[in-house]
């Protein structure tokens, strides 16, 4: 997959900019606050109409203006898409060649891109709400039912928590057992996910560290045992009923797929407690390149990845390892820093360099 | 001039109350009506109609004119009943001419978020109706959304002491969408390959 041209317009300080990437390597460099990490939000919200970020919308467009545009020409397996987001204070529109898509889900596998940025490696020491995010952005990045499935249950959690603060609760069995219905095929899909990103990680891992330690991430939802969506359902059903009480107390679902978290073990013990700094390090980045390995053999092309901050994530060891696998898979990167490191020319040939500046762009050759 | 509490004040007032209708639109259609007084009158005229004589059926609550309506009256099968959201899914069921029951119009979906509960629903009656009459089947044509789902399963817990065959309308409809907004050939294979629940 390659993004051949980029136009952002309005958006956070970028006030006009276009731009034609290079087919591998794209740096951006220039000081913090200047507009680079933007630059790749708007990338990366090209194709996933979701930020990266935790945002409200309002803050995507720039001050003064009433609506933000994002402009990008995606060729993949030989096939060329104009893809176009335009945000407004009402909400969001994506076109796909001048035609108006009507549901998130058109625009699935169109432009597939894998961040990895300063807080993913926060996500190791967060609270389990930032790995349950990261999930879910990862799960429904290669399996387009994830997102029906997602929606439903939130909805139907809505619904559910709202009966449970009111004083006639008719119909709550119902409620019950259609959100353990979704809950179920949002855990058999988190699972499938889980398990086969595993292997990849770990066959990353041991390239990287070069050491034996056994790494990987674990799914285990509270109250679940199976791996079958029918027995999951059923497992559900009897988390919410032991729930029951306190959820009426409280006036909220207590337990469920909704308060799972993801955890991150090395040796089977917590990465958090128990691995060092480089460990950690390895491990998020091993996680990423399986990420990319999965879109890959999903959709058949590679994905892009948007690298933000490279120089606060990666070492010399591990920014080589991972400019290796990015050559051999040939994949697109776009990456940003505040420095022209001359390291990183070494190790990535042909970069396009592009300095960003008070929101504005400069291409300053191969 | 005109003030805010003239009478064309107050149309425009209330044209903005419809759905998808904003300020704008409101004075376009309120200046509009004001061009012909023969649309004036036949508009208020048809609106005063409409108020007087069209009410819910006392059988199965779509909207008609006459009691019991044309359907409930008419010369249909009347051991099939297909429980539907509101008369509008009604009417594009009808267009399908697939079907040759009768029909029970809930008056909306189970929803707390919109306060409303099986009790807000024409539940009790769909049971009695059940009970009472000589039916083989009740078909479950509720919208595919997350209430319209929550409706169908709580009707199918609440028609399972009856011992009557329930089925739900099957394939054929995106997931997601409303009935209304279906086309007639969609709505004919849907009802053809409806599943018993
Ligand atoms: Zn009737």
């Amino acid at each position: 997959m390659r993004l051949q041209h980029v136009a952002v317009t309005n958006f956070r300080n970028l006030s006009t900019l276009r731009f034609d990437p290079g087919g591998q390597f794209n740096l951006f460099y220039g000081p913090n606050g200047h507009g680079k990490t933007n630059l790749l939000e708007a990338i990366h919200l090209l194709g996933s109409v979701r930020s990266f970020r935790t945002v409200r919308l309002p803050e995507l467009i720039r001050h003064g203006e009433l609506r933000a545009q994002v402009h990008g020409a995606v060729e993949s397996n030989g096939i060329r898409n104009e893809l176009r987001l335009t945000l407004e204070s009402g909400g969001r529109r994506v076109e796909i060649d001048g035609k108006a898509i009507h549901r998130a889900s058109d625009l699935h596998g169109k432009l597939n891109t894998v961040v990895f940025s300063p807080d993913d490696s926060g996500m190791v020491r967060m609270g389990p709400e930032t790995r349950r995010r990261y999930l879910d952005r990862a799960v429904y990045m290669g399996d387009i039912g994830y997102l029906h499935c997602w929606h439903d249950y939130q909805r139907i959690l809505k619904q559910r928590n709202v009966l449970l603060k009111s004083t006639d609760k008719s119909g709550l069995e119902v409620w019950t057992e259609k959100l353990a219905e979704a809950g179920a095929e949002v855990i058999e899909r988190r699972q499938k996910f889980v398990s086969i990103l595993n292997g990849k990680l770990l066959q990353h891992y041991a390239t990287i560290s070069g050491h034996s330690e056994v790494c990987g991430i674990s799914y285990r939802p509270d109250g679940i045992h199976s791996s079958e969506r029918e027995e999951i359902k059923n497992e559900l059903i009897s988390l919410f009923k032991r729930h029951e009480r306190s959820d009426e107390r409280y006036g909220t679902t207590t337990a469920g797929p909704h308060r799972d978290d993801l955890n991150f073990l090395l040796d089977e013990r917590p990465l958090k407690a128990f691995g060092s700094q480089g460990q950690q390090k390895s491990f998020v980045l091993s996680l990423k390149m399986a990420e990319m390995d999965n879109l890959q053999e999903i959709f058949g092309v590679s994905p892009l990845l948007l690298l933000d901050d490279m120089s606060s994530e990666l070492d010399a060891g591990r920014n080589n390892n991972l400019m290796e696998f990015l050559i051999a898979r040939d994949i697109q990167v776009f990456i940003t820093t505040t420095e022209r490191s001359p390291a990183l020319f070494k190790a990535a040939p042909n970069c396009a360099v592009f300095r960003v500046e008070d929101g504005n762009l400069t291409f300053e050759g191969n | 001039m005109l003030t805010k509490s003239s009478s064309l004040m107050r149309l425009v007032g209330e044209l903005k109350k419809l759905p998808g209708i904003g300020e704008r639109t409101a004075l376009r259609l309120a200046f509009h009506l004001l061009k012909s007084p023969q649309n004036l009158t036949a508009l208020s005229e048809s609106l005063c109609e409409v108020r007087d004589r069209v009410h819910p059926c006392s059988t199965c609550f779509a909207i008609t004119e006459t009691d019991p309506c044309s359907i409930c009256s008419g010369n249909r099968d009347s051991s099939v009943i297909c429980v539907i959201e509101n008369s509008q899914d009604l009417m594009a069921l009808e267009r399908s001419n697939a079907y040759n029951g009768m029909y029970h119009v809930l008056e909306g979906a189970i929803s707390p978020l919109s306060g409303i509960g099986p009790a807000d629903l024409r539940i009790g009656e769909l049971l009695s109706r059940v009970t009472e009459g000589q039916l083989k089947e009740v078909v479950i044509a509720t919208n595919f959304t997350v209430e319209g789902e929550a409706t169908a399963l709580y009707l199918t817990k609440a028609l399972k002491s009856t011992g009557v065959k329930v089925s739900r309308l099957a394939h054929g409809i995106p997931l997601g969408s409303d009935i209304e907004f279906v086309d007639a050939a969609t709505v004919q294979w849907a009802l053809q390959g409806r599943n018993e629940l």
